[in-house]
């Protein structure tokens, strides 16, 4: 049907937001076992940003030309594909990502590198904050335990396993932190060296703050952040040698609530904020390959870095 | 109703994220927050969905609410939802009730939200508990919803079995009516599509008793035919025992005919030329040729060794310079075969079987040591009995 259009009317619809609950590609358990590669395990607490950051990780990967990003699963499944070109559609049109479904968790595999340097080929899952935040015991929480599926993929051997652990730094506003964070990540990084957990050998991480906006003009430096807020996890890394531990603020860019007719508000980006990010890829990169991605940051800590490190630790 | 289970679930607060807590009287099966966590794409809605869990299907309804978080300006999907998920199939009228539960629970719950529609700080979805009559009470009452409306629309109505200008007002207690009760008042959920249902109800209840009726039935049936086919095992075992025993005895007999046979010859008594031949006799007395071929208990009595045996015999008899007596020979032979018997079904029964020692249970209670006699006696097997009743002279024969 052909319909004209009022004249003086400009009608500019606005970008829809896709649901993310239709697509089904939810892991069920039957292919975790004998898994290989490389996995990137993100972790944080409840409405932490681990969504947020993942959907900025593909977003980001997929705006630069300068990155070749390949996210077709090699099981020829179409379903994650769908959810990541979702994820690329909703941060390009503003829209951040909803909390993730407790109990439900979802798995990508993705592929990125540069003319010259070796293709990255990773793996990583995306989980609510619920089923991680359960390995702390609680009142009541008797019977502390990670999700299921997710202690069988940290589980798996013969892996190469890198972990980010995010930290919501607008619940650490300076002078009102809780420790939450600092028992969760504790708690956890224990569990994963412990012989009676995981089992771990070796532990190489990210620490980041993210929603780093709320709280820059509060703390010196991201290291006063951390220093601040994660005391017993500190500790736990300085004291084991198996530990390897960078540090990272982390930002989406300007973001705004927008105020619906139903009285809820919905934050919106306003601007994408590229820095941090870069960062973030960089150190994945780096972290998996031991090489450097053209353009961008170097996260290789060079002599220079280790002594003005062991400076701000005086 | 134990196949219904109420649950108030939701996220109140964005940092403590999904809360759920169960109402009973069923528990919610398999891992609730995967298929219980899901945030409404519209403000405010009844959601009915289809799930299956660990294989077996399910109902769930809710009522569901968008609101905002207590702890956080920007909603990243709050929501509270009410609801139950059924499984088995219920007559219209409990669904009725489930619904009419789940609409009293969803206003306590949202009557605690604020005028921006989040909960207090201090609000804690745990702390919400059901008050009131059990809620498997309340789903079973025959009095549902689906009947009040029915009484309402009479009234509006003026028609009905109620004497509406008489009477000024009617009072239905849902926990204390009866299902002849509701039956007297109802009047349009008789009829129409709504009357086809509620007798569908009825009519499913009786097709789910004779149901139940035909499946013990062919229960029983089944147990009748495996005890019948057990008993054709053990009767055809018998047989074959007792064809055994038969051709046992057939050819001890046989063997006591032909030593007779070779007495007599030897013993010259009557000539050999006046003598029946042995196959003859054989078969002239039993009338049974099929049995010289048998596989089974051929004690020394093969067609193809007559003629050997007869001439060792014949032999050794000259050896010994004296006929051994036919009868003594039948009867070492029958001893010994009984003696056999005796012995085979003896340690059969008390051989000692390590693994029933070892697991044997200690005896509950102490009885008296068996006497000797008693203890060493061997009881009388089926295969004794059974070798009397063949040996037992039939009047046919």
């Amino acid at each position: 049907m052909r319909v004209n259009p009022h004249v003086g009317t400009i009608v500019e619809p606005g970008p829809s937001r896709i649901d993310m609950t239709k697509f089904d590609n939810v892991v069920d358990g039957s292919a975790i076992d004998g898994r290989t590669g490389n996995f990137l395990f993100t972790v944080g607490g409840v409405a932490s940003g681990k969504s947020t950051l993942q959907n900025f990780l593909i977003h980001r990967l997929h705006v630069d030309e300068n990155i070749h990003f390949d996210r077709t699963s090699r099981d020829g499944k179409t379903a994650s594909e769908a959810y990541l070109n979702a994820w690329v559609h909703n941060i390009a049109a503003g829209y951040l990502p909803e909390r993730t479904q407790k109990g439900v968790l979802r798995e990508f595999n993705v592929r990125f590198g540069q003319r010259g340097r070796p293709k990255l080929d990773f793996s990583f899952i995306e989980i609510a904050g619920e089923d991680i935040r359960s390995i702390v015991p609680t009142a009541e929480q008797k019977q502390p335990k990670l999700n299921d599926h997710l202690e069988r993929y940290l589980r798996l051997g013969g892996v190469n396993k890198r972990f980010l652990f995010i930290s919501d730094a607008s619940r650490n506003r300076l002078g009102r932190g809780t420790f939450e964070e600092d028992v969760l990540f504790d708690t956890l990084i224990r569990y994963l060296l412990s012989d009676t957990g995981i089992g771990l050998r070796n532990l190489n991480m990210l620490f980041i703050a993210a929603k780093w906006d709320v709280v820059q003009n509060e703390y010196k430096s991201d290291r006063q952040y951390f220093r601040t807020n994660f005391p017993q996890t500190r500790s736990t890394i300085m004291s084991s040698p198996r530990i390897k531990a960078q540090y990272l603020p982390f930002s989406v860019g300007e973001v705004v609530l927008e105020k619906r007719e139903s009285g809820e508000s919905i934050a919106r980006l306003k601007s994408i904020e590229k820095r941090y990010v870069e960062y973030l890829i960089s150190w994945i990169y780096q972290s998996f390959t031991q090489r450097q991605l053209k353009g961008y940051p170097n996260v290789k800590v060079g002599l220079w870095g280790k002594i003005k490190n062991l400076l701000a630790a005086w | 109703m134990s196949g219904v289970a109420f649950f108030v679930c939701g996220t109140p607060s964005n940092n403590r994220g999904f809360e759920l807590v169960e109402l009973g009287p069923a528990k919610l099966p398999g891992s609730p927050e995967t298929y219980l966590d899901k945030a409404p794409a519209v403000a405010e809605c009844h959601r009915v969905e289809s799930v299956l869990i660990d294989g077996e299907r399910y109902v769930q309804y809710s009522r569901v609410l968008k609101i905002n978080p207590n702890d956080a300006e920007a909603n990243r999907g709050a929501y509270i939802a009410v609801g139950c998920l059924i499984r088995e199939r219920l007559a219209l009228g409990a669904v009725a009730n489930c619904l009419d539960a789940v609409s009293e629970l969803y206003g306590r719950v949202s009557s605690a939200l604020t005028a921006e529609r989040a909960f207090p700080a201090s609000f804690r979805l745990a702390d919400f508990t059901h008050i009131g009559p059990p809620l498997d009470e309340r789903a079973a009452h025959p009095c549902s919803p689906l009947v009040v409306a029915d009484v309402v629309l009479q009234a509006l109505n003026g028609e009905g079995p109620i004497d509406w200008p008489k009477t000024k007002e009617v009072l239905l207690v849902p926990g204390e009516m009866t299902s002849a009760d509701v039956s007297r008042y109802q009047l349009y959920s008789r009829q129409g599509v709504l009357g086809s249902l509620v007798s569908l109800d009825a009519e499913r209840s009786q097709v789910h008793q004779t149901a139940q009726r035909a499946t013990a039935a062919a229960q029983a049936l089944i147990d009748l035919q495996r005890e019948w086919g057990e008993l054709q095992e053990t009767t055809e075992r018998l047989l074959a025992k007792g064809e055994a025993f038969k051709q046992l005895s057939f050819e001890i007999d046989r063997g006591a005919k032909r030593d007779r046979a070779l007495d007599a010859r030897d013993g010259g008594t009557e000539g050999t030329q006046s003598a029946p031949p042995y196959e003859a006799a054989a078969l002239g007395s039993y009338g049974r040729a099929h049995y010289q071929g048998s596989a089974g208990f051929r004690i020394g009595s093969q067609r193809g060794r007559v003629g050997h045996d007869a001439r060792r015999s014949h032999a050794s008899q000259r050896r010994h310079g004296h006929a051994r007596p036919g009868w003594a020979r039948v009867a070492l032979v029958l001893t010994g075969g009984v003696l056999a018997v005796i012995a085979f079904f003896a340690a059969e029964k008390f051989w000692p079987h390590e693994s029933a020692v070892v697991s044997a249970p200690q005896a509950a209670s102490e009885e008296a040591p068996p006497q000797d006699g008693e203890q060493q006696k061997p009881p009388e097997s089926d295969v004794a009995r059974e070798r009397a009743a063949l040996d037992r002279p039939q009047p046919n024969q």
